[in-house]
């Protein structure tokens, strides 16, 4: 008979401990399963990787992009981890961030009106399942993980009913050109690397990266965050004021979220598409972004720059969907999503346990 | 007036609904939240759309979804029961992947309208599947109560304690997971098979059923006879949306396909802060998974 013995581990792990499995665990887990889809779906190894791994692709202002917004959404789930918010919700919350653009653009065209309109959308939404867990104990992740279905077939009806600017097909007015971010341009070595993603998105990034890092672990603010996380009872009895750094956690979150939904919209095609059935995944307007980002919010344990590294590998994932075509790319779409939370699962498993597999006669 | 076709629909919907929230139930009542019901279900219609296709006979299609319908719950049983990995994000992880390679399977024979599950009429068909639904919660309701209930109710209430009175509390959470998915295949196979249901296996055909399923157990106390009712009104939902649709009415189909996740989300809500405060209601130990330090050594 097989039997499995698990013992939780004392120690918290180190940092390179940390990365080496979770990258090891994250490239295999990703890769091997990304492959025996392709292999089933018909799609040759030769081809996918050909079309993956060359030089140009992995330095691509595509690749970048893609990197940069994961980041972003990423960092904005690892603080909501860290206060013990395990949100499902990125889909919809990027979604009503994408809205907040729109309503800006039509009422009050104007970039930062836009921003603090998504801002608040995300906040008011982040806020409900977060306060319904710390003070009802209702769980987290179902709730915002409902609310996500809700948010997108609410924009769906928006777009259809509301706002639409297109007779033809369901889909809302173009974003008005006052509310646009900069880009590098020009013909230099930063164009070649960075013409594809905004400098707001970037500074923002760099600028987070460092801050949460200085915040989350070496300052009092993310010792109570990290504390909210662990036990809210132990918080409130340490004399945490619990509300007021459930603001803060969630206020940074919802600032990332909606720089995030700017870049994705504004540096898109510049409207909010009909999502059919409100799928989730490669076809909603957030791609999935918000599942593979949870997922290296928690692989990355609050250590925010790891993050960076996690993001680009997902975005060679991404461009493994993207190289593929018609029902093969939902299948793709939807199984990075499963794999990336899945390599996530078991990098926490064998950080945190001590795990023997053994074969014993007797039971 | 309400026209016959739309009860049987809504007779042939909700029965569809009450076996998945039975499995559901059980696997709740032993502590796991199994929230890959949904993988299962996708994973199943495909399945048994295939096999029909392929054997030309729908009662092997059933078969053979019921058994594929297991197979994320087996997963779930090693991530979540032998290993303490989070079961709502090991819920979504397998969900995820079953429903993408629900695609795989549903797309490798020709989309092409099934043999249906029919006996005797299509009408008669939709009734026994309801009154089995309606037999297998009666039936479940009586086990409750006897000595294979109890045991199951040990495991999700506190399984430290059936475990230090010689009860393996991993084996019944496996056992609760493993009829979970049997259950949520079972749905899905229905979902293809059912007459009056849905024509032909489409992507996305569950619509995030099992989703919705987990969403609403709580509003069922737990309890097979409550289910019954529960199942029958979110079967409703979507079907008297597009009656009203097609009747003239001026309605918003995505405001509609957003009330039976509106609706779940607040019954869950409200059961939930008014349960908390009832103590023996909730399963005790539900969602929250087993690790004894001394069996290691």
């Amino acid at each position: 008979m097989i039997s499995i013995y698990v013992r939780r581990k004392i120690q918290d792990p180190g940092v390179f401990k940390m990365l080496f499995l979770s990258l090891g665990l994250f490239v295999s887990i990703f890769l091997i399963g990304t492959m025996i889809i392709a292999l089933v779906g018909g799609l040759g190894i030769k081809e996918l990787l050909t079309d993956v791994f060359n030089k140009d692709l992995l330095l691509s202002p595509i690749l970048i992009r893609y990197t940069v917004i994961i980041s972003l959404i990423s960092l904005a789930l690892m603080i909501n981890v860290a206060s013990g918010f395990t949100n499902l919700g990125g889909e919809g919350q990027i979604t009503l961030g994408m809205l907040g653009l729109l309503l800006a653009s039509i009422y009050l065209p104007d970039l930062s009106i836009g921003l603090v309109i998504s801002l608040l959308l995300i906040f008011i939404w982040q806020m409900i399942p977060y306060i319904l867990k710390i003070y009802r104990d209702v769980s987290d992740v179902l709730t915002s993980f409902i609310m996500n279905f809700i948010a997108l077939f609410m924009i769906n009806h928006i777009v259809t009913y509301v706002f639409r600017g297109d007779i033809a097909r369901p889909r809302s007015p173009p974003i008005n050109e006052k509310l646009s971010l900069h880009y590098v341009s020009g013909d230099n070595f930063l164009s070649l690397l960075f013409s594809r993603v905004s400098i707001e998105s970037i500074v923002t990034l760099l600028i987070f990266i460092i801050l949460l890092y200085i915040v989350l672990l070496r300052h009092r603010i993310g010792y109570s965050i990290r504390m909210i996380g662990y036990s809210v009872k132990t918080a409130s009895l340490s004399g945490v004021k619990i509300p007021i750094y459930m603001i803060i956690s969630v206020m940074i979150s919802s600032l990332l979220l909606s720089i995030a939904s700017a870049e994705m919209l504004l540096g898109g095609e510049r409207r909010i598409y009909y999502n059919d059935y409100a799928k989730i995944g490669m076809s909603s307007m957030s791609f999935g972004l918000g599942y593979t980002a949870l997922g290296i919010a928690l692989l990355s344990n609050g250590r925010s720059y790891l993050i960076l590294i996690y993001s680009y590998l997902l975005s060679i994932g991404y461009m493994i969907v993207f190289t593929s075509y018609g029902y093969f790319r939902l299948i793709l779409g939807t199984a990075v999503i499963g794999l990336s939370l899945l390599s996530a699962l078991l990098t926490d498993l064998l950080l945190r346990y001590e795990v023997k597999i053994s074969w014993s006669q007797r039971r | 007036m309400v026209p016959e076709t739309l009860i049987l629909q809504i007779i042939g919907m909700g029965a569809v609904l009450i076996y998945s929230l039975l499995g559901e139930i059980i696997s709740e009542r032993s502590g796991i939240v199994n929230l890959s019901i949904e993988g299962s279900i996708a994973f199943s219609a495909a399945t048994s759309y295939a096999i029909t296709i392929a054997y030309h006979n729908p009662l092997i299609g059933l078969l053979f979804g019921v058994l594929s319908g297991i197979i994320p719950s087996i997963f779930m049983t090693l991530t979540s029961v032998y290993m303490p990995l989070n079961m709502i994000v090991s819920g979504i992880v397998f969900s995820s992947i079953f429903s993408a390679a629900s695609i795989v399977v549903g797309n490798s024979v020709p989309r092409l309208p099934q043999e249906r599950l029919v006996f005797i009429n299509e009408n008669t068909t939709l009734m026994i599947i309801f009154l089995s639904a309606v037999s297998s919660a009666i039936v479940l309701k009586l086990f409750i109560g006897r000595r294979i209930g109890l045991l199951i109710r040990s495991a999700g209430e506190d399984p430290y304690s059936a475990y230090s009175l010689g009860i393996n509390p991993w084996r019944i959470r496996m056992f609760g997971l493993i009829f979970s998915g049997a259950m949520g295949g079972l749905t899905g196979s229905l979902l293809t098979l059912s007459p009056m249901i849905s024509m032909i296996w489409r992507e996305n055909i569950t619509a995030g059923t099992g989703f919705i399923i987990v969403a609403v157990t709580p509003s069922t106390l737990w309890d097979p006879i409550i289910a019954i009712f529960i199942g029958i009104f979110f079967g409703s939902i979507p079907l008297i949306s597009i009656y009203l649709q097609t009747s003239g009415m001026m309605f918003s189909a995505e405001l509609a396909s957003l009330l039976p996740y509106l609706i779940a989300l607040s019954l869950y809500i409200i059961f939930r802060i008014v349960l908390a405060k009832r103590s023996g209601l909730v399963p005790r130990a539900l969602g929250k998974e087993i690790v004894l330090e001394e069996r290691y050594e």
